[in-house]
C-alpha cells in the first residue's frame, strides 16, 4: 500500500520536530554524482520522489541513494558546486531556498573584551531590576568577623570576603582580629575592596573550644561597641569566619533554644547611647564591661519576646558550619 | 513598654512593606509606549466598526476533525480552532449576511495529523477548494466577490501554500481560489509567493494558561545572555545539514557551542520558561518556516527576542514596532553573534526591555479562552476593521470572473 508507505515514513523519523523531506531535483543529483565518483557513505536515505501531479499521496518512485556527510571533502564541494543552482523565493528576494552552506568562522572562541562587555550588560540589567523590584532604599549591610591568625584562616576569610563583595549594597565589614592587628590578616581583607574596619582585641586566642568560643562572643562585642562609636548605621549581621560550637543555652522563658550569632541581625541604632526612644529591652553595652561568659546574642536583649523571624527562612537552610580547622600546633607553608 | 516594643516590630513590619510593595510591583514594570506604522492601535477596540458572518459548514470541515483528534488544540497551529470558537460568541459577529462586511469559512486544515502529531498538508488544498465550492454553491456572497471580502485562517507552516517544505510550497503557490480573499496566516517573508499583500500575520498558538502558571518574580536577576532550546540539525528530515533553518540553526550551533555566554541546547528542561525568564536575549531562528511559538514566549516572558529570519514578516506588523523590541540579525551574519549582541549599549537594551513589558504587547501575541481585550483575536478584528472600507475592485461586475477554477495540480482538484 502506497499510503501506508508514506505513513511509514512518517513513523521511521528519528526527530520529534517539524517536517521535512530531502529536496528533490537537486539533492538527487548530487547524490547520483556523488555514488558515480565513489564517496564513502555514513547513511542510507529512502527518497520518496513526488511528482508534481500526484502529490495526493501516491508514490511515483522508490529511489535509495547514498548521502555524503554534511562535512564534505573538497572534491565534493566542487561536485556540490556543479549541480543546479538552488530557487529563488520570488522574482527580486535575496532569500534563496534549498540547501544553505552552515557558515563557521574560522576563529570561534570568544573574545574576551566582548565577553567583558555582555558581563557588562548583565550587570547592569540587574542593577535596574533591583531599582525596580527590589528593596528601595536598602540599608548598609554591617558584617562583623572575629578572626584569629592561624593555618586556614585565609580559607575561611576569602570565603567570607567573597560572599560580602557579592552583596549589591552598601557593606562595612568590621574584622575584629584576637591578639593584635596583623599584616597577614591586612593583605587578605586589602583585596576585598570593602570599606573595612580591622581592630585588634587585646586577648590571644586560646585553645580549648569553650574558651575561644567566649573570646569569639567577647570580640562581637567589641565590634558593636565601633559600631556605637562611629555611630554606623546600617543592618548588623555577624559572618563568622571560624566554627563554633553551638549553643546550648536554655533560658526559662526562652522559646529560642538554639540562637548563633550568625543567625542574628539586628539594628544598627539599637546600639547607639543616645537613641531618642531607645527601647527598654535593648540592654546598654556598658552593662557588659568586664562580663566574659556571653553565650548567645540573646544576652543582648531583656525581652526576648521582640525577636521576629524574617523572611520565609524557616522554610530554608540559610547557614552552614564549615568545620575545617587544622591543629593548634601546625603551620601553614611559607608563601 | 508598649511603644519600645512597636519601635522594633515596627522595623521588622517596614521591611514586610518593601516586600509586599515589590510584590505589588512585580507586574506593574515601569514601560515604555510605542506605536506601529498603523499608529498606537493595540488597545483599539473592534466592537462596532466591523461585523462578521461565519458560515455554517458540515461539522466533517472543522468540529469532527477535531473531535477525531483533539490534540489540534495544542499545538501551534490551534488559532484556526479558537479563531472559530472566539467567532461565534464575539459581538462583531452578525446573523444577518446582507450587513456583514467579512465573510468567515471555519474550515479546520492543519488538523489531519501523523502519529506524532504533526500536521499532514496533502489533502489541506482540496479540503479548501471543497468548503469554498459549498459556500459559494450554497450563499450568493462568495460569487460577488469571488472572495475578496471573505477571510481564512490558513496557520500552516507556509500558509496558503499548504505544504511545509519550502520548496515545494512555492512551486504550488498560493491556492488559485484563495487569491483574492485576506488570508490570516502564521507565515510572513517579504517577496516570497506564499504571501500575498494584504494578508494579516499572526502568532503561532501559545498556551495562556500553561505560560502564566510558570511565571517567576520580575525581580529574579536576568543572568543568562543568550538562551536557546531547540533543534539545530534535523536529522530525520534533512542529514546533511544546510536545508534545515537554511543553515542558520547549525551555524549557531557550530559557532557557540562552547561560547559560555550562550545557554543553546536541544534538551528541553522543565525550566524552560523560567530560563528564558531569566535570560536577556532569546534567539528566535528559522525552523523550516520562519517563524515559530519562541518569538511568542519571548515577548511574554520579556526575553529581548533575536530575530534571525531574512525577511520575515512579523505578528501584527503594521501595530507591533518589531525593530524596536527585537534585534534582528541576517542568517549569513549569524557567525558575528556575540559581536552584534555584546555591541548593543545597556540603555538600547533597557529600553527594549521595558518595550517588551508593556502589557498591550504581551496581550496582543495570546488566543485566551476566554478572549480577554486586545488578546490575538482582537488585534485579526482590528487588521480587519482597518481594510475597511472595501475598495471599487472587491466588487464583480455582473459577468465577471477573474479565478480560475481548474487551476493547480491536478490532484487538488480531486473530490475531498
Amino acid at each position: 500500500m502506497k499510503l501506508s508507505a508514506l505513513q511509514q515514513s512518517y513513523l521511521n523519523r528519528r526527530s520529534n520536530s517539524f517536517r521535512g523531506s530531502l529536496p528533490l531535483d537537486s539533492s538527487a543529483a548530487c547524490c547520483i554524482v556523488s555514488v558515480v565518483i565513489g564517496f564513502r557513505f555514513s547513511r542510507l536515505v529512502f527518497l520518496f520522489l513526488f511528482s508534481a501531479a500526484s502529490l495526493g499521496g501516491e508514490i511515483s518512485a522508490l529511489l535509495v541513494v547514498h548521502s555524503a556527510l554534511a562535512t564534505a571533502s573538497p572534491i565534493a564541494k566542487s561536485v556540490s558546486a556543479a549541480c543546479p543552482p538552488a530557487n529563488r523565493t520570488a522574482a527580486g528576494s535575496r532569500v534563496v531556498v534549498g540547501r544553505h552552506g552552515i557558515r563557521v568562522r574560522p576563529w570561534p572562541h570568544p573574545n574576551p573584551e566582548e565577553v567583558m562587555r555582555a558581563h557588562r550588560i548583565i550587570e547592569r540589567i540587574q542593577r535596574e531590576q533591583r531599582m525596580l523590584f527590589g528593596v528601595k532604599k536598602p540599608k548598609m549591610v554591617i558584617a562583623v568577623t572575629p578572626t584569629q591568625v592561624r593555618t586556614f584562616q585565609k580559607l575561611h576569610l576569602s570565603s567570607v570576603m567573597h560572599s560580602l563583595m557579592l552583596v549589591p549594597y552598601d557593606v562595612v565589614w568590621i574584622v575584629v582580629e584576637a591578639g593584635r592587628v596583623t599584616n597577614e590578616t591586612a593583605s587578605i581583607i586589602a583585596k576585598s575592596g570593602l570599606r573595612t574596619i580591622h581592630v585588634g582585641f587585646n586577648h590571644r586566642m586560646t585553645i580549648s573550644w569553650s574558651d575561644r568560643h567566649k573570646l569569639e562572643a567577647m570580640m562581637r562585642l567589641h565590634a558593636l561597641r565601633i559600631v556605637r562609636k562611629e555611630r554606623l548605621d546600617g543592618i548588623v549581621i555577624f559572618a563568622d569566619d571560624s566554627n563554633m560550637h553551638r549553643c546550648s543555652f536554655c533560658w526559662n522563658s526562652c522559646s529560642f533554644r538554639k540562637l548563633e550569632w550568625a543567625g542574628f541581625v539586628l539594628n544598627s541604632k539599637l546600639l547607639w547611647k543616645d537613641l531618642d526612644d531607645k527601647p527598654e529591652w535593648i540592654k546598654d553595652l556598658e552593662v557588659f564591661d568586664g562580663v566574659d561568659d556571653i553565650e548567645s546574642p540573646l544576652y543582648l536583649l531583656g525581652d526576648t519576646s521582640v525577636v521576629e523571624p524574617l523572611g520565609s527562612c524557616g522554610r530554608q537552610v540559610l547557614l552552614w558550619w564549615l568545620r575545617v580547622e587544622a591543629r593548634t600546633d601546625s603551620k601553614f607553608p611559607a608563601q | 513598654m508598649g511603644v519600645s516594643k512597636l519601635g522594633f516590630l515596627g522595623l521588622l513590619f517596614a521591611d514586610f512593606l518593601f516586600a509586599v510593595g515589590a510584590v505589588e510591583l512585580g507586574r506593574n514594570q515601569p514601560t515604555e509606549r510605542i506605536s506601529g506604522s498603523a499608529g498606537d492601535v493595540l488597545e483599539d477596540d473592534p466592537v462596532g466598526r466591523l461585523k462578521v458572518f461565519v458560515y455554517e459548514l458540515p461539522s466533517k470541515y472543522n468540529k469532527k476533525i477535531l473531535q477525531k483528534d483533539p490534540r489540534c488544540l495544542n499545538h501551534m497551529f490551534a488559532a484556526e480552532i479558537f479563531m472559530h470558537r472566539f467567532l461565534l460568541s464575539s459581538p462583531v459577529r452578525t446573523l444577518n449576511p446582507e450587513e456583514a462586511d467579512w465573510f468567515y469559512t471555519p474550515v479546520y486544515t492543519t488538523c489531519d495529523l501523523t502519529p506524532n502529531g504533526l500536521p499532514l498538508p496533502f489533502k489541506s488544498p482540496r479540503m479548501m477548494r471543497s468548503a469554498i465550492q459549498l459556500i459559494s454553491s450554497n450563499w450568493p456572497y462568495w460569487n460577488r466577490t469571488e472572495g475578496a471580502d471573505h477571510f481564512f485562517v490558513v496557520p500552516h507552516d507556509f500558509g496558503a501554500c499548504f505544504h511545509y517544505q519550502e520548496e515545494k510550497a512555492i512551486e504550488r503557490g498560493i491556492l488559485t481560489l484563495l487569491r483574492r480573499a485576506t488570508l490570516v496566516q502564521t507565515f510572513g517573508q517579504r517577496n516570497h509567493v506564499c504571501l500575498k499583500e494584504g494578508s494579516i500575520t499572526i502568532p503561532p498558538y501559545a498556551p495562556p494558561q500553561k505560560m502564566h502558571t510558570h511565571l517567576i518574580p520580575d525581580k529574579t536577576p536576568r543572568s543568562i545572555f543568550v538562551y536557546f532550546r531547540g533543534l539545530f540539525y534535523d536529522v530525520g528530515n534533512d542529514p546533511e545539514g544546510g536545508y534545515y533553518a537554511r543553515g542558520a540553526r547549525a551555524a549557531v550551533w557550530e559557532n557557540f557551542k562552547d561560547n559560555l555566554l550562550f545557554d543553546i541546547s536541544t534538551e528541553h528542561p522543565t525550566t524552560y520558561y523560567e530560563d528564558m525568564q531569566r535570560a536577556v536575549f532569546c534567539l528566535c531562528p528559522l525552523g523550516w518556516a520562519p517563524w515559530s511559538p519562541r518569538l511568542v514566549e519571548a515577548v511574554i516572558f520579556g526575553c529581548i527576542p533575536v530575530i534571525i529570519a531574512d525577511d520575515i514578516v512579523l505578528p501584527f506588523a503594521d501595530a507591533i514596532p518589531w525593530e524596536e523590541i527585537g534585534v534582528f540579525v541576517d542568517e549569513e551574519d549569524v557567525p558575528k553573534l556575540d559581536t552584534i549582541l555584546t555591541s548593543i549599549p545597556p540603555e538600547v537594551i533597557l529600553r527594549k526591555q521595558r518595550l517588551l513589558a508593556n502589557p498591550s504587547m504581551k496581550q496582543a501575541m495570546l488566543f485566551p479562552q476566554p478572549a480577554q481585550p486586545g488578546d490575538a483575536f482582537h488585534q485579526v478584528l482590528n487588521g480587519l476593521a482597518r481594510k475597511l472600507p472595501h475598495d471599487n475592485t472587491v466588487f464583480l461586475k455582473p459577468g465577471e470572473k477573474i479565478l480560475n477554477w481548474t487551476a493547480g495540480p491536478v490532484g487538488d482538484l480531486k473530490p475531498w
